[in-house]
């Protein structure tokens, strides 16, 4: 299937392989985008139309760039946009403009749509305007009806422009203030850094410049840069300089890098330099950098670290050994190298302090992991062993048995049935497994037609602790992907999972979408609905799902009984009962009612509505038992901020309600000015 | 004789431009250290090929963009993430990997568990491309979709304004046919963000559809009326008042704000005949717009003097001054010099703009004739454009010390000397100074070796941090230190700190060690 190749895909590289061959003329380049179908679906990488040119001619169209007069720059864009040519042409072509036409490069960026969004380079090149041609920007600014993030952008180049150091001032005093400018010259001038460097740092000051402008310098001059070590006086700028020296040794050959080891005293950069040597010759030879480090590090964090840069490669192949040799550790503490403890500041504690190392390796936790996913798909019969021989200490959270139900969960994905009798055969270990976070977690991932075969024979699963559990996970997993064949599915279940199932499915899917867990809900029969709805209201979802779920059913669905139930609950946050009462409409009077008679002392007192507005709700309220219970709590909010006011108003509510009711309100309402 | 190559010429430093930074280089290498010391002779055969002369006057940026065109993938995919996967200094290398080899580029960014790479190239690829993007990783293929389910595990993130810059229908439709694991309702928001910056007129009918999907949560509403009102104002105006009379209040804020940034006089009409104010930022959004567009700074003075409240009155005004000085830079030094106090709230912009103005000096004049205190931070802020050289550090000072720091490493006997030829208090109170870590210096063997000498006080925090550091660098000197200290609970503090440090690189010494250390006490 062809990818879709965004224009720049056939069009754009057609157009620059001619370039790069110098046959480009003004016609229109061959190819057109429909040549080319556009399929959304379509896998990357498995063909690359036209690509394969632009990628060969690449260096031939710089070098051919770099000399071009103007009409060859228009000629190459023709009539395509900026965006249709591929990112490293736009980007010297726009090179070329700016020596040759800069107020090509205005034209060029202000026709891109949405200025700086999609265009990666568009701020650097509108800057450079704004400070090397700023009566460009002005005459762009003067001109159009441009929108006001463009202005803003175009506004601000030309500022800054003009307040960008002055010419006089020496690279030297620029580079210690400019990262970008090193950065860059690092590029096209590295010895002139790295003596740069050599002058700050003889001086007695820090260089601590990115571990990435380092890489680049030992990249072009690792001999220049290995120079400097005697000069570094601190573990910061040894572990910046170094760990990337040493990266680039050991990718040209282990040996440089080994002999580098060898010279430095044990030390942090010492270790940081093993993990390099590590990383770069496992990739060649993993059981001699084994070995190595085997025989070179000793015990520690940084040890650790470089074995399990060695058996990442044999994670997937031979998990046996990397958990032999890779025990699951507690209480080592940091593991990484690049971060030193120090005392803290302020208390009596220790806290980890940045160091900038370069390397980021998978730590010996996510290599111990791959290894236990790697050998449930590979030797289920193995795994249950290993499992009946680990100690109950490691039964804990994110522990080996976590991982390993997270790699029985993947199993679903490729056979139900063998996985589901796995875990049935597995016994206590089994449900175990099974009521583990990491098996949600794990299914989640799971295609949805396999979760619906394995939960099709959850019938059959004899032990109910375990039945309980896999129904539980495989309802949540099940209603994310596919929220009606999670309803359909509860159907087929014996009549002591559906409950379960139900319950799991809507904690789950309400937690996304709570109006669309009310439609689906509504496409039940009512008795089931009428059961849904009112264990939503107890306690399936949070205070405002739950509100939110409520106040998307119909009028018909809506009791009074469900909202109470909510509102009743605890622990409101900030805002939100507010929130929700003042989002309720004319026509919600199920919910006002409730809201009404369960909250509306909260709801005086949050000054969400006055006492007046108040009365004038509880007045329209139907139900007179309702009416009575509301006013009841507002007359009792009112009586602690405004005794005069609760007593008129219970004097002459202005509402019809029963005697009795009202005698007893009154009477609540003196007993409490009494104690008050 | 690459001195030769920059002197005089104008060296323009491409793609650099990020504050339009250009310098004429004078390099100095006269004292550069010697670069010859022996290493092993592979590498040193790397450097002649990038060491090709660009040719006099030729811009740097051309071996760059040589040297990238003939990389490989895994040679630009090492340069991205050596940067941290961000963008480092070629802006364009995240779109030119996401063109030509997405599937490596992510399976990269997940071997090497690098999240802030993940989401940069994720949220660039649904922008730049998102009719290829957003299907893959959204789908089910590796090495795009989604696999780990920590909230640590490095994650896309699905953004999409670049469906919105396109086809908005589509980017709607797309949305709403997202499962319930992958719907949020914030992907509506980038959507309408998308469309507002290049079909401004398509939002209000957008927006219409989104709000009846009935799935935006109730707190999400403000923030799309926001961006609704940026591209629609009166739309968006005359939707906020179906939704009340008056307009609800959390309604309100969020509608100036994005009305400020289309029709700014309605937006400052709206919110002057307000009877209660909103919380939240319209009033600093409606300020700056005004101080933007509107050349005269008084009336915008005079706006938030009739709208702000008190306490936020001064700071806005300042706002409004930095912001308004960008677009006039002789006023703006005019109004500044007649009131030197005025720099203090505004802040840096405006020394900057002293100084391109060329009244550096005329203004220090000034602003001597304000009170001391005010007068000193005045120059500490000009000294950050013009250079420490207006402001040398006092005699006793921090900065002085750390001069002295510098000299002792740079030259150990001058330094030496220097140390020496202070008086007793003085030397006391850089060893203070460096106990009380007033003083970060990045050389702890130095900053270890005057705590000893000047038998600093051993509860202070210099010590056990100076030991730490050190311990990293030759756990054997910072033993040798700490052994000299008395048992007690300032030893035990230095212990545990050379403990957990040498331990990461050896722990069998370490816990020797540590433990030799406890049963001497």
């Amino acid at each position: 299937m062809m990818p879709s190749w965004k224009s720049y895909g056939v069009l754009a590289a057609g157009a620059v392989a001619a370039f790069a061959a110098g046959r480009m003329t003004r016609d229109p380049a061959s190819g057109s985008p429909s040549s080319n179908p556009a399929s959304p679906t379509g896998k990357p990488g498995t063909a690359k139309p036209g690509s394969t040119a632009a990628e060969e001619d690449l260096p031939a169209t710089i070098r051919r760039l770099e000399n071009a007069s103007l009409a060859d720059c228009e000629a190459l864009l023709a009539s395509r946009k900026l965006l249709d040519l591929p990112p490293l042409v736009a980007e010297a072509l726009l090179q070329r403009f700016s020596e040759l036409a800069p107020e090509r490069v205005a034209d060029l960026l202000l026709d891109v749509p949405g200025g700086g969004t999609l265009h990666s380079s568009w701020r650097t090149w509108i800057n450079w305007l704004g400070k090397n041609h700023p009566d460009l920007l002005r005459a762009k600014l003067a001109g159009s009806s441009l929108n006001v993030a463009l202005r803003d952008s175009i506004e601000d180049a030309i500022f800054f422009g003009s307040q960008t150091p002055a010419m006089r001032e020496g690279l030297e005093e620029l580079l210690g203030k400019d990262y970008t400018s090193l950065e860059q010259l690092a590029d096209s001038d590295p010895d002139q850094v790295i003596r740069y460097l050599a002058k700050r740092l003889e001086a007695g000051e820090s260089t601590l410049l990115n571990p990435d402008l380092y890489l680049k310098l030992a990249r072009a001059n690792p001999t220049a840069l290995q120079a400097l070590i005697p000069l570094l006086r601190g573990p910061d700028d040894q572990l910046r300089l170094i760990t990337p020296l040493a990266k680039v040794l050991a990718g040209d050959d282990p040996a440089l890098a080994v002999a580098l080891f060898d010279s430095l005293p044990a030390s942090r950069v010492r270790s940081s330099v093993a993990l390099e040597i590590a990383d770069a010759w496992s990739k060649r030879d993993p059981a001699a950098a084994l070995a190595w480090v085997q025989a070179n590090l000793p015990e520690g964090v940084a040890r650790r670290l470089a074995l399990s840069i060695c058996l990442s490669p044999l994670a997937e192949s031979d998990p046996m050994k990397v958990l032999a040799l890779l025990p699951r550790e507690k209480g080592l503490g940091y593991q990484q190298l690049s971060f030193y403890a120090r005392p803290s500041e302020s208390s009596d504690g220790f806290s980890t302090s940045g160091l900038g190392g370069g390397a980021q390796f998978a730590d010996a936790q996510t290599v111990r992991n791959r290894a236990l996913i790697a050998l449930v798909a590979s030797n289920p019969q193995q795994a249950l062993e290993f499992i009946r021989q680990s100690e109950k200490t490691l039964r804990g959270s994110g522990g080996d048995l976590d991982v390993i139900a997270k790699g029985a969960a993947e199993w679903f994905d490729r056979d139900p049935a063998a996985a589901m009798s796995w875990i049935v055969s597995a016994g206590e270990d089994g449900t175990f497994l099974s009521g583990s976070a990491w098996f949600g977690k794990g299914l989640v991932n799971v295609d949805p037609e396999m979760l619906q075969k394995a939960a099709a024979s959850l019938g059959s699963v004899a032990d109910p602790q375990l039945a309980a559990m896999l129904t539980k996970h495989f309802a949540s997993a099940l209603v994310l992907d596919d929220p009606a064949a999670a309803l359909r599915q509860a159907g087929q279940l014996p009549e002591a999972l559906r409950g379960p199932w139900m319950n799991a499915a809507f904690q789950t899917y309400a937690k996304t979408d709570p109006f669309g867990a009310a439609d689906v809900v509504m496409q039940l029969p009512e008795a089931q609905r009428r059961e849904i709805h009112s264990q939503v209201a107890k306690e399936w979802m949070s205070n405002d799902l739950a509100l939110a779920y409520l106040d998307r059913l119909p009028p018909a669905d809506q009791t009074v009984g469900d909202y109470q139930e909510v509102l009743k609950r605890g622990s409101w946050n900030g805002g939100s009962l507010e929130n929700w009462w003042s989002s309720l409409g004319e026509e919600d009077v199920t919910a006002r009612a409730a809201g009404l008679s369960v909250a509306a002392d909260k709801l005086y007192n949050l000054n969400s509505a006055s006492a007046g507005e108040l009365v004038a709700q509880i007045g329209a309220v139907a139900d007179a038992e309702l009416r009575l219970q509301a006013l009841e709590r507002l007359v009792k909010a009112m009586a602690a901020k405004d005794p005069a006011a609760a007593q008129a108003l219970a004097d002459r509510p202005g509402m019809e309600l029963s005697e009795e009711g009202l005698n007893q309100m009154r009477a609540g309402l003196e007993r409490a000015l009494k104690e008050k | 004789m690459k001195r030769h190559l920059l002197i005089g010429a104008l060296v323009i430093l491409p793609l650099a431009f990020v504050a339009g930074r250009m310098g004429s280089a004078a390099a100095e290498d006269a004292g550069a250290a010697t670069l010859t010391q022996a290493a092993p002779a592979k590498s040193t055969t790397r450097s002649a090929d990038t060491h090709r002369n660009p040719g006099k006057g030729r811009s740097p940026a051309w071996t760059i963009l040589r040297k990238r065109a003939s990389q490989t993938t895994d040679e630009l995919i090492d340069e991205l993430f050596a940067g941290g996967g961000g963008p480092g200094g070629d802006m364009w290398l995240m779109d030119h990997l996401l063109a030509t080899d997405p599937e490596r580029l992510f399976k990269e960014a997940y071997r090497r568990r690098v999240g802030g790479a993940l989401v940069g190239a994720s949220r660039r690829w649904c922008t730049r491309d998102p009719e290829r993007a957003l299907p893959l990783l959204l789908g089910n293929e590796e090495p795009f979709a989604w696999r780990g389910q920590e909230f640590y595990d490095p994650h896309p993130q699905v953004v999409f304004n670049g469906m919105g810059m396109i086809d908005p229908d589509k980017g709607l439709a797309m949305i709403d046919a997202l499962p319930p694991g992958q719907f949020e309702s914030k992907h509506y928001w980038s959507l309408l963000e998308g469309i507002s910056g290049t079909s401004p007129e398509k939002v209000s009918g957008c927006f219409e559809k989104i709000m009846a999907t009935g799935k935006v949560p109730r707190g999400e509403v403000a923030r799309l009326l926001n961006t609704y009102a940026s591209a629609d104002p009166q739309a968006a105006l005359a939707w906020a008042k179906g939704q009340g009379d008056p307009i609800p209040e959390k309604l309100i804020g969020p509608l100036l704000e994005g009305m400020s940034k289309s029709d700014l006089a309605l937006a400052g009409q709206l919110y002057e005949g307000l009877p209660v104010k909103p919380t939240g930022l319209a009033s600093h959004w409606i300020s700056q717009r005004m101080a933007r567009d509107n050349p005269d700074l008084d009336a915008t003075w005079a706006w938030l003097d009739r709208n702000s409240t008190p306490e936020n009155l001064q700071s806005l005004k300042n706002g409004a001054l930095a912001l308004w000085s960008r677009k006039n830079p002789e006023a703006a030094a005019e109004r500044v010099l007649a009131n030197p106090e005025l720099m203090l709230g505004s802040g840096y912009s405006l020394s900057g703009l002293i100084k391109s103005q060329g009244k550096a000096d005329e203004f220090l004049a000034r602003a001597e004739q304000l009170p001391p205190e005010q007068a000193a931070a005045i120059k500490t802020m000009m000294a950050s454009v013009l250079g420490s050289s207006v402001l040398p550090p006092a005699p006793g000072s921090v900065g002085a010390h750390y001069e002295t720091l510098k000299l002792m490493r740079k030259d150990p006997e001058k330094g030496e000397e220097q140390w020496r030829s202070m008086d007793e208090g003085e030397r006391q109170k850089m060893v203070d100074q460096l106990a009380s870590r007033d003083i970060d210096y990045s050389d702890p063997a130095l900053v270890m070796k005057l705590l000893v000498e000047g038998k600093a006080d051993p509860n202070a925090k210099g010590w056990a941090v100076g030991l730490a550091r050190l311990a990293i660098m030759d756990s054997q000197a910072a033993v040798r230190i700490a052994e000299q200290v008395p048992p007690g609970k300032a030893r035990n503090r230095m212990v545990e700190a050379i403990f957990k440090n040498w331990s990461v690189d050896d722990s069998t010494a370490a816990s020797a060690w540590k433990e030799k250390m406890s049963a001497g006490q």
